[in-house]
């Protein structure tokens, strides 16, 4: 933990003055405990867009399946599925700004990291996407 | 930090928690290099992410939804340019505020997750 930090792109050539902590929002992260060692912040930043970025791969797929079985003329149900799959990647992009939030108190706070609330659920609802869709393959075989 | 402390304490000192502009540029350029290019890499999917569902929509025929899935592509790649989020740790020091920015892009990817439940329930009901 470190008090405070200096700016990179600051070009005084000196100690550059950290940044108030009152300007930051959400004061329920900022306004608690003290400053981390940045590099941890921005690796928790990047955690939160590797979520951000597979709700997206969620939501692209889902589009995709909904495309191809427009084309194809494939059942309803995949239209199902594809509704399901972007509707959770939807949910998971909030679900990163809550999981960063979390992490970052945590840090500012000096305490234990907590779990990912919901790795768990992505692993459930891809290998649940898989399965639904393996199973539709082989019933058309 | 120096004096009698000193003596009475052998165990080494803590890093510096001032340093120079220079100094902060090596010790964290390689992690703001690595945030920033996360950044970039996820103002790119949000775009092709957009244009998946503008096509899908043409084809689809759902048109009010392809506009506003372009329009939201358009405004992710307009912050991208002006590198609202790509530079900003570079730029602003690495205590910069990463909220408004996350805010930005996880309500884009919500918007843009409703936008394609929407259009792929259509097939459903036409």
């Amino acid at each position: 933990m470190t008090d405070a930090t200096a700016a990179p792109g600051s070009d005084d050539g000196g100690a550059a003055d950290p940044p108030a902590a009152n300007d930051r929002r959400p004061r329920s992260v900022y306004g608690v405990g003290s400053e981390p060692d940045p590099r941890f912040s921005m690796a928790n930043e990047r955690t939160a867009l590797a979520w951000v970025r597979t709700g997206l791969a969620l939501i692209a797929g889902g589009i995709a399946l909904t495309s191809v079985a427009a084309v194809a003329e494939l059942p309803t149900f995949l239209d199902v599925v594809a509704i399901f799959s972007c509707l959770f990647g939807a949910v998971t992009a909030v679900i990163a700004l809550i999981e960063w939030q979390r992490n970052e108190r945590a840090m500012r706070l000096g305490e234990p990291l907590p779990s990912p609330i919901a790795l768990r659920w992505l692993v459930l609802v891809v290998v649940l996407a898989a399965l639904v869709l393996a199973g539709y393959a082989v019933s058309q075989t | 930090m120096s004096g009698p402390d000193e003596e009475e304490n052998p165990e080494p000192a803590a890093p510096p928690i001032r340093m120079t502009a220079a100094a902060a540029e090596e010790v964290y350029g390689a992690a703001a290099e690595r945030t920033a290019l996360a950044w970039q890499r996820t103002g790119l999917a949000i775009m092709v992410g957009c244009f998946v569902i503008f096509v899908a929509s043409v084809r689809l025929s759902t048109f009010p939804i392809g506009v506003a899935a372009a329009a939201l592509g358009m405004l992710v790649a307009a912050s991208s340019v002006v590198g609202l989020h790509g530079d900003r740790y570079l730029r602003r020091g690495p205590a910069a505020g990463s909220w408004p920015p996350l805010v930005t892009v996880g309500a884009s990817v919500t918007a843009l997750g409703v936008l394609a439940a929407v259009a792929s329930s259509l097939p459903l009901f036409y």
